[in-house]
């Protein structure tokens, strides 16, 4: 009998356990960009990005606020915020979407995973289907998120103006980069 | 007549070196240090967050890329893979808070807070996603 509650004891406690792990946040990734050309070495970095992957469902979310995008030069970000993705109007982009290939990846066994993504990446005012790669390290129970794509900023309306086309990317690289906790 | 040419060109010659001068120091200005400007906004995180949780639209307005001095109750002090640091200030609730990330400038302030502790945090508002976030930031002494 002992060993009976023992066993539901066990039971309860690790669906438990399970259902606590089975979302993953973070709200501190990284949010790289590069978007440099032949003339110009244009990069900004965002530290505080929010991002929750649900591992049982596959759904995933980030979002970010553009006016935390922190350039080396005032005047590039500047320019960013207020000609370019018009933070005062759009200050935020967002992503959801999910992981088309979850059955691939195991959360709870460390290794490196590659992660097939897609969804709705929304910035500037405009919401279009995107897909990504990108990979899931486990290692000692973390777990770490890593992407790297590209973006057409014409796709999001951001205009480049003829002079500065030599110094701005037409399309931009994002680098993505989480490392997540369990949810409670 | 000859003589005339020769200041004009010279003259040309300064204001071509002093606008050079002003257009490169524009155009390399870093970013601004939150301790050298007066706070536009003085306010406790309770009510920043509040603030933002009632009308987010409004608080923008009000708030993004303002220098705010926010004072609150240390909830945690935490330092990302880069070194980046980040004070949470405690809110209105468990999942409104006060993010501060630190202005990398002045990460030795992040050595002296302690969690549990009341402090101001000076920095410039990017807006709310979970939490009010503020960047580059100091601990206003």
């Amino acid at each position: 009998m002992k060993k009976v509650v023992f066993a539901i004891g066990l039971t309860v406690m690790s669906i438990n356990f399970l259902m606590a792990q089975d979302k993953l946040f973070t709200k501190t990734g990284t949010i790289n960009f590069d978007a440099s050309a032949d003339l110009e070495t244009i990069t900004a970095s965002n530290k505080k990005a929010t991002c929750v992957v649900d591992t049982k469902t596959g759904a995933m979310e980030f979002a970010v606020l553009m006016k935390g995008f922190e350039f080396e030069k005032a005047l590039m970000e500047e320019h960013f915020n207020e000609n370019y993705v018009e933070s005062d109007t759009y200050p935020k982009a967002t992503f959801k979407g999910k992981i088309d290939n979850l059955s691939e990846i195991k959360f709870t066994t460390d290794g490196t995973y590659t992660a097939n993504i897609s969804g709705d990446l929304t910035m500037h005012g405009v919401t279009k289907a995107t897909s990504a790669k990108g990979s899931f390290t486990v290692k000692g129970g973390k777990v770490t998120g890593a992407s790297k794509f590209k973006v057409t900023l014409s796709d999001y309306n951001i205009s480049i103006p003829a002079v500065v086309q030599a110094n701005i990317n037409k399309e931009a690289t994002i680098m993505v980069d989480v490392s997540l906790e369990p949810l409670n | 007549m000859k003589k005339n040419w020769k200041i004009i060109l010279l003259a040309v010659i300064l204001i071509g070196v002093v606008a050079f001068y002003f257009v490169r120091k524009e155009y390399n200005r870093g970013p601004k240090d939150v301790t050298q400007a007066e706070a536009d906004v003085v306010i406790k995180a309770v009510d920043l967050t509040t603030a933002f949780s009632d009308d987010e639209t409004k608080a923008n307005g009000m708030y993004l890329d303002k220098a705010i001095a926010v004072s609150g109750v240390v909830k945690s002090v935490n330092v990302d893979e880069s070194g980046a640091y980040t004070i949470m200030l405690a809110g209105s609730s468990e999942l409104s808070n006060v993010s501060c990330l630190l202005d990398e400038r002045h990460n030795d302030d992040a050595k002296s807070v302690k969690v549990g502790t009341n402090i101001t945090v000076k920095g410039f508002c990017t807006g709310v996603l979970s939490d009010v976030e503020l960047n580059r930031c100091a601990v206003d002494k």
